[in-house]
């Protein structure tokens, strides 16, 4: 359940006074929303996600002490910083040639991002409302194409697992599997 | 389409896409993304737990060189100028303790190091550029 404002109000003043336990508080309040809604969806891996997680929160214990409250919540300061993590962390697997793939753009009218603190996030989890989605389409596409991307993401077979499941060769897989990834796509956004 | 033979691009992507090359197709990416993350599933309490544990244990220490390196490199730019200002009316400031304190402590990624080195960076580049303006005005 979010915090109420004068919870939030309670967190600034303590904090003002030195109170160092706040941000603790902080982080469990808002971070596995930052890390489903904001993360996640930018950054594509878990990984990538949970440090950008901790830079996030890092760069918070140092912020902190001078932070202003502007009657929002600190949710959206707290997001601000972590798009920008995710940002720094692109730019950095773009450098090393470890490029990250976010999944933004597929959200579309799913989209309850950062700038919604309180209202669409305790409507629905987004990973929840993902799951359903994806289950959803799954079952739209064809059969082959859909045990494709089950075996393979899902399950996280081999290749040559998954090509010896679907009885083809192994490049024969790889192109049934970018065709799943494909049709999967065309279903979603017809289905959006 | 899910019996027709590949074109050549297509079987060019499908095996960019299998060795995660650079030129691998992004719209095939962004989808495997989106079910890995759904895969990946939400932030445990557990989860959680190990994150805060890393942002109280610090940003991540550099190997035992990097703060020499780190050092050393401004070090060796500010010697390569004097060298080179050496000249009757050049002279390049000589790096305060305090900016090589700031830098030492910046390397080992204290906090309070890094806005000190912002500090005495800024008051270095002032002297440095006086000390220009004199030997070229």
């Amino acid at each position: 359940v979010p915090p109420s404002p004068q919870i939030e109000r309670d967190w600034v003043v303590r904090a003002k006074r030195g109170d160092e336990r706040v941000l603790g508080e902080i982080y469990e309040a808002f971070a596995s929303r930052l890390f489903a809604q904001v993360l996640l969806p930018r950054l594509g891996r878990r990984a990538a996600a949970e440090e950008a997680l901790a830079e996030t929160f890092r760069s918070a214990l140092e912020q902190w002490p001078r932070y202003e409250d502007r009657g929002v919540s600190v949710y959206f300061w707290l997001a601000r910083i972590a798009t920008s993590k995710a940002m720094d962390m692109h730019r950095e697997g773009a450098r090393s040639g470890r490029a990250l793939m976010s999944f933004e753009t597929l959200l579309g009218p799913l989209r309850m991002g950062p700038e919604d603190p309180g209202g669409a996030a305790e409507r629905a989890d987004l990973l929840a409302v993902l799951r359903a989605r994806v289950a959803e389409v799954l079952g739209k596409i064809h059969e082959r194409y859909g045990r494709a991307l089950r075996l393979r993401i899902l399950e996280e077979r081999t290749r040559e697992d998954c090509a010896a499941a679907l009885e083809v060769t192994v490049p024969t897989f790889d192109v049934v599997f970018l065709r799943a990834l494909r049709a999967f796509r065309k279903a979603w956004e017809a289905s959006a | 389409m899910i019996d027709e033979d590949p074109t050549a691009e297509e079987r060019r992507e499908a095996e960019a896409l299998a060795r995660a090359t650079p030129d691998a197709p992004v719209d095939a990416q962004e989808v495997a993304a989106l079910l890995g993350a759904v895969k990946a599933g939400e932030l445990t309490a557990a989860d959680r737990a190990a994150v805060w544990r890393r942002v109280q244990a610090g940003p991540a220490r550099r190997p035992r060189w990097a703060w020499r390196v780190a050092l050393a490199v401004p070090l060796a730019a500010a010697l390569a100028m004097a060298v080179w200002l050496g000249r009757p009316g050049a002279s390049a400031p000589t790096p305060s303790p305090a900016l090589l304190t700031a830098q030492t402590d910046a390397a080992r990624g204290h906090a309070e190091g890094r806005v000190a080195l912002e500090r005495q960076m800024r008051v270095f580049r002032k002297g440095f550029l006086a000390s220009l303006e004199t030997r070229y005005r």
